[in-house]
């Protein structure tokens, strides 16, 4: 019997990576540069970061819906992958317009003066020239996708540590990691922070070195490395659920003190998921923020970790499936509504325009789905599968 | 007969009440012994101090004692493994301290068999656990337990879905799947019919034969039953200590246990 | 003002005879000197101003007023100097006094004299002579304050005068304040001004400090071989290292980074201005210019163009320009760091006497110690405050999550509704006493209402639920912030704090109070008083401590839980309604405002120790004090401050997870 549940979960992974790729192969086949055009490259584009959503909701959905850690700290995770990445881009694409610009000089220029005219391109709306050491790697790619990774681990790592062995458990710890992205998001508006304060970072759609393959074709290989990315974590969190592991990390969620006095040592465990999660997140945001074109502190903001988890509770948390949904669902949602394409309701004397209303909607309508189905959409759409049954 | 554990004068209060007042209590190897008192007497707040929810105010936990013969003094001196005070729960659990709580504590969604698969004895580290899979002998070890707990058809049934008195010896399953040396029961008949009182009371019995038992219950009767050397324990500390019929005899036990 | 100086001027003319005689002989004055006065510089005003202080008090300074106030005109076609009185479009001149008529010109036919500035400070300087002592003691006061912004020399004469004659004993103090100031710039006694500066020790007024510090004053950088040991040095300065104190001594650079007084390069640059040196400096810069004036096919000295992408390599090939006299001589760096160091870069005090220096300098130190322990104050008052504002703010949370155990999200948003009923109210009573005396119950009462409503529909269902109810709330908290914009707009709407709480209590230059901060310090305390009187002493309390902790306990006693849940968080609601209209007096009501408050309330209410109001107070004290402590290293960066201050809490929580005020034993486990 076992086996029986086994072979249908694995089924299910090959049905989801079948739609993906078949999702992905449609996309392309009706994108600019290789079909006929009637996706639009800006299109292409919402859907590449709409699929990096998610992955973040994935994430979201293993350390709260499995792990049962309401982080509210995740999208600042992301935030900082999109920051690392965005060093880089924005580093190595000013070097090539300022030795271009350069060429006309009749000297060569020094590294002073080429250092000089970097940090004064890019900090000079904050108002100075000297490039602050935390950009001491941003001329190399490899150590800024290191960074990537190791940024958000380590300050998962630490917090984490700090929290998890002083026993900060349910709503505690929720307020502690908003606390965290509060800290973080504030740090980074400020203009001495190095990371050009409130203007955030900008121009990151521009991947030097390969800019002349133009924005139809990198949104295309973004949007297919994202998809790719997709897969291969729900494949590792799948299977990562599935194992005495995964068995372990829900049993920490239900019960947390009996886990404990079977002697597992919880807290390397939610320390495992917690610093795993970070890091995955922080590479969906590293694959995000190339597509977005703009960085800046706001994103940070608690209130995104917070949309992140609303996500994942409209999806249906504890199934990797409904995180997946719910991501996709809201956020598309969002953009239609918000970006002013859904038609208005008149209603007589007062005209409901979805630009102002949608967030009073989402809002309400997130209520009444956390109050009458607590598994979301898939739960609530399980429960007539199953009636029918 | 060797220690296996021994608790020396631990004191704990809470806001100004004295939980557990200089208790001091001991345990052999291999030995069934009962704590009984009435509520507030501090019965489960002497578990937690065992088990290391609870860190005492003062006092000793020590854990597994053994003889080591000292050359300089030419003779045996007594050393204890292991001071549990320092240990977290995980720890001490991992010496070998199994628990069982009042309320039967298994994990709800997962099926009978998951939730001996969790306990099983086997390396506890994150990245080790990762890729468990069960052999053989741990398959049949599990099949034996589920034999010994009387669970055997219900192993793919989900733990939520069974019995109180089911989920009682599912849970003393899992203590067995995690070979303690010492098992602390929690009130194992709150709840059960007479039937699964006689079947717990055996099975207590035979997990006496290679563990430490020490069973707190509330529940004469069902004390008497296990025959084993009672401990009365009020306001927290010791009123009586010996055998059933030495301890109900006692005037003090009547009056706090029978008076109210 | 100018009625009554205009009746002094009747008096004079009608009971002072005699005045009239010197009236006659000012006209001549003015006559002989019209060229002058229509047309007047600096240079030639000096000689009128002597002169004029012959004639009489009251009409030399009625006249050097209209004066140095543009008041004054000029008929075209006989230069004669009047005052015009407009009257329908005609224009009648009189004479000064005001009271001759001279005649109706029109406007074409007079002119007004516009004296420059130059002019006009002159005038202000003599003028202040004649105010000084005038009878009125608003005039007076005047004439004092703008002496103190521009002390002369010729004032001192002036003051002494004033001070024997003033009769006003606060005009007195300040007279002789000012004398002093004077008497320590200008006097030539060393004895009188020590012992003045000896009796300025500890007084901290802002004016006293200005002028030691003037005291201070020290020149612009001095270079030569040895010390001069017959000059009164301030300071040696040490280019590239030392940074220039305030007092004129010298300081090195510190954690704040000050700037340094003077560069190697700029010392070297004015060493060649000063003829100590022979060789100019060559700058990067005029290096690259003269090596691109002198490319030659893609090389430059022997060196291609290319190579010269470093600076040794551009140096070399300077230097092969040297050598072929194509470009004036290389100065290393090493070079230019040893002719500096060849010479003594110093500043010397404007005041020669080093007794007098060396007594400011410690009356300076002296005032300045007692300011730093006002700035402790201030900084401890600035702390109690943002400790109220985060009392206030997290005041209603303590009590519904607290007491309750919920957790809202929209706490922020009833935080806001009030400030907005604050608003709205002042809409419609414009008394902002009146309407703040309305808006403080009628905010109670809507966020009550709101409360209750929530809970109703709400969080009822999820009392068993924490992070669903945290998330639901918050679903609660963005509609509602959206709903606000969407009536009121995303702009800042003003809630206007009535006039009485305008300004400040000054117990010092250094050290003020505004009354606003001590009202909501006051709103904090009864806030505190009213919240431990509700849950200690009255029914609702007790039976709120009931229903939270053994619900089924207390519903067997006939407590229905149900309604005091609804009640508890109806009151806690209520309150942050409040808290909201004196949050909204000192920032302004935005849809976000709530939204601001509601991390750090959280906070404080867990770094406190939840359930207990006291740990409430412990925790918004211990949030807002280091806060403004953090602050304080730092001023300029409150985001920073923030930053850190947070960190600080996540790592308290750490080793307090209960928080400040903990509650022990099993009960508090769950």
């Amino acid at each position: 019997m076992t086996n029986s549940i086994n072979d249908l979960l694995a089924r299910h992974t090959l049905i989801f990576t079948i739609v993906v790729v078949i999702f992905s192969l449609f996309i392309t086949f009706f994108s600019e540069p290789y079909g006929n055009g009637l996706i639009s490259t800006s299109f292409v584009k919402t859907l590449g970061k709409t699929v990096c959503l998610c992955i973040i909701a994935l994430a979201m959905d293993v350390v709260w819906g499995y792990c049962g850690i309401l982080s509210l700290g995740h999208f600042a995770f992301f935030g900082l992958g999109g920051y690392m990445i965005g060093m880089w881009l924005m580093y190595e694409r000013t070097a090539i317009i300022v030795q271009e610009a350069a060429t006309n000089e009749l000297l060569p220029l020094t590294e002073t003066e080429l250092s000089n005219a970097i940090g004064n391109q890019i900090f000079g709306v904050v108002g100075g020239y000297d490039i602050p050491s935390i950009w001491m790697f941003a001329d190399s790619l490899g150590l800024q996708l290191i960074l990537v990774i190791a940024v958000p681990g380590i300050l998962a790592f630490i917090f984490g540590w700090l929290a998890f062995r002083s026993r900060v458990t349910g709503v505690y710890l929720s307020i502690l990691t908003q606390a965290l992205t509060l800290a973080l998001s504030l740090y980074l508006f400020q203009n001495d922070s190095g990371l050009r304060g409130n203007n955030g970072l900008s121009g990151l759609q521009n991947i030097p070195g390969i800019e002349y393959l133009g924005q139809e074709v990198i949104s295309i290989g973004f949007f297919w490395a994202s998809c790719i990315f997709l897969i291969s974590i729900f494949l590792l969190f799948h299977s990562l659920m599935k194992s005495k592991f995964g068995l372990i990390i829900t049993s920490i969620r239900d019960n947390e003190t009996r886990v404990r006095f079977l002697g597992y040592n919880v807290e390397i465990y939610k320390l495992f998921i917690f610093v795993l999660t970070a890091i995955i997140s922080s590479i969906a945001g590293a694959l995000y923020y190339p597509q977005a074109g703009i960085i800046n502190p706001a994103e940070l903001a608690p209130i995104a970790s917070i949309y992140l988890a609303v996500w994942v509770a409209i999806g249906g948390r504890g199934k990797l499936y409904g995180a997946i949904i719910g991501a996709a669902f809201v956020s598309l949602f969002s953009s239609w509504f918000t970006g002013g394409q859904a038609p208005d309701i008149p209603l007589g004397i007062f005209t409901i325009e979805w630009v102002n209303w949608w967030t009073v909607l989402l809002g309400f309508g997130f209520v009444i789905i956390t109050i009458f189905s607590e598994n979301g959409i898939i739960g609530f759409l399980r429960n007539i599968f199953v009636k029918e049954k | 007969m060797n220690t296996l554990l021994k608790v020396e004068k631990i004191s704990v209060s809470f806001d100004g009440f004295k939980a557990i007042n200089s208790l001091s209590y001991s345990i052999g190897k291999n030995e069934l012994k009962a704590i009984i008192g009435p509520n507030g007497a501090g019965k489960t707040t002497f578990m937690d101090i065992i088990t290391g929810q609870t860190k005492p105010d003062e006092g000793k936990v020590l854990f597994g004692e053994r003889s080591v013969w000292l050359e300089s003094d030419q003779k045996y001196q007594v050393v204890w493994d292991e001071n549990l005070l320092m240990k977290s729960e995980s720890q001490i659990a991992l010496l070998g301290i199994g628990r069982k709580f009042q309320r039967p504590t298994v994990f709800e969604l997962k099926t009978v068999f998951e939730n001996l698969f969790i306990s099983m004895k086997k390396n506890r580290n994150p990245f080790s656990v990762l890729f468990q899979k069960l052999n053989r002998d741990e398959k049949n070890l599990i099949e034996k337990i589920l034999g010994e707990i009387s669970l055997k058809n219900e192993q793919d049934r989900i733990a939520g879905e069974l019995s109180h008195g089911q989920k009682q010896w599912l849970e003393i399953g899992m203590l067995l799947t995690q070979e303690p040396k010492l098992l602390l029961i929690d009130e194992p008949a709150a709840g059960m019919t007479s039937n699964e009182r006689r079947q717990t009371v055996e099975i207590l019995k035979k997990l006496s034969a290679d563990k430490s038992v020490i069973v707190v219950e509330h529940d004469m009767e069902f004390v008497k039953d296990l025959e084993c050397e009672v401990t009365v324990l009020h306001e927290g500390s010791i009123l009586s200590e010996g055998s059933i019929e030495h301890v109900s005899s006692n005037n003090e036990v009547i009056e706090v246990y029978l008076g109210r | 003002m100018k009625i009554k100086f205009y009746i002094i001027l009747l008096y004079a003319f009608f009971i002072n005879l005699p005045a009239v005689a010197h009236h006659d002989e000012f006209n001549i004055f003015l006559i002989e000197n019209s060229e002058n006065i229509i047309k007047s510089s600096a240079k030639t005003v000096d000689s009128i101003l002597r002169d004029i202080q012959s004639f009489d008090d009251e009409i030399v300074s009625r006249f050097l007023e209209l004066w140095k106030s543009k008041s004054l005109y000029y008929i075209k076609d006989t230069k004669q100097v009047v005052i015009i009185n407009e009257n329908n479009e005609s224009f009648d001149a009189l004479e000064i006094d005001g009271l001759t008529k001279i005649g109706n010109y029109s406007k074409k036919e007079i002119k007004k004299i516009k004296p420059n500035s130059g002019v006009r400070a002159k005038i202000d300087s003599l003028l202040v002579k004649y105010q000084i002592s005038n009878s009125d003691i608003n005039v007076r006061r005047k004439s004092l304050d703008s002496l103190k912004r521009n002390i002369q020399l010729e004032h001192l004469a002036v003051l002494q005068d004033a001070y024997i004659n003033e009769s006003d004993a606060e005009l007195k103090t300040a007279i002789d304040r000012l004398l002093k100031f004077a008497i320590i710039k200008y006097s030539d006694s060393n004895d009188k001004k020590l012992e003045i500066i000896e009796s300025f020790k500890g007084d901290t007024a802002i004016e006293i400090r200005a002028s030691l510090n003037q005291l201070l004053n020290s020149s612009e950088v001095k270079i030569s071989i040895s010390l001069p040991n017959n000059k009164n040095i301030a300071r040696i300065i040490v280019p590239g290292f030392t940074i220039k104190n305030s007092n004129g001594t010298s300081g090195t650079t510190n954690f704040f980074n000050e700037d340094v007084e003077i560069s190697i390069n700029d010392a070297y640059d004015k060493l060649y201005a000063d003829n100590l040196v022979f060789k100019k400096r060559i700058t990067p810069e005029e290096l690259k210019k003269i090596l691109e004036q002198n490319i030659i096919e893609d090389t430059i000295g022997g060196y291609s163009i290319s190579s010269l992408d470093n600076e040794q390599s551009r140096i070399a090939a300077y230097n092969k320009l040297v050598v072929n006299n194509l470009a004036p001589p290389f100065i290393s760096e090493k070079k230019i760091n040893e002719e500096v160091n060849k010479f003594i870069f110093y500043s010397v005090y404007n005041e020669t006497s080093s007794e007098v220096t060396n007594a400011a300098l410690n009356t300076l130190a002296s005032i300045n110690f007692k300011v730093q322990i006002y700035k402790y104050i201030d900084l401890f008052i600035d702390g109690l405050s943002l400790a109220s504002i985060y009392f206030l703010g997290a005041i209603g949370l303590a009590i519904t999550f607290g007491v309750m155990r919920v957790i809202n999200m929209a706490h922020g948003e009833f935080i806001m509704m009030g400030a907005y009923t604050g608003y709205v109210v002042q809409q419609f009573i414009s008394n902002h006493t009146l309407s703040l005396l309305v808006a403080l119950p009628l905010a109670f009462i809507i966020t009550f209402i709101a409360g209750v409503i929530m809970e109703r529909l709400v969080i009822r269902h999820l009392y068993r639920k924490p992070l669903d109810t945290l998330l639901a709330t918050f679903g609660i908290s963005i509609a509602l912030q959206q709903i606000a914009k969407n009536i009121f707009g995303t702009q800042a709407r003003p809630l206007t704090s009535p006039s009485w709480l305008d300004g400040s209590l000054s117990l010092s230059d250094d050290l003020s109070i505004s009354y606003i901060r001590i009202a909501i310090f006051i709103l904090s305390l009864i806030f505190l008083g009213l919240l431990l009187f509700v849950m200690n002493r009255t029914r609702l309390g007790l039976e709120t401590r009931a229903v939270t902790q053994n619900p089924v306990m207390a519903s067997n006693m006939g407590i229905n839980p149900e309604r005091i849940n609804m009640l508890t968080f109806g009151f806690g609601s209520g309150i942050a309604g409040i808290a909201g209209i004196a949050i909204g007096l000192f920032s302004k009501v935005t849809s976000e405002l709530g939204s601001e408050y509601i991390v750090q309330s959280f906070m404080t209410v867990v770094v406190g120790g939840v359930g207990n109001i006291w740990g409430t107070l412990a925790g918004a004290s211990l949030i807002g004090f280091l806060q403004k402590f953090i602050e304080w290293f730092n001023p300029s960066n409150t985001l920073a401050a923030q930053t850190y201050m947070i960190i600080f809490i996540i790592l308290f929580i750490q080793f307090r997870p209960k928080g400040i005020v903990a509650l022990k034993g099993r009960a508090a486990d769950d």
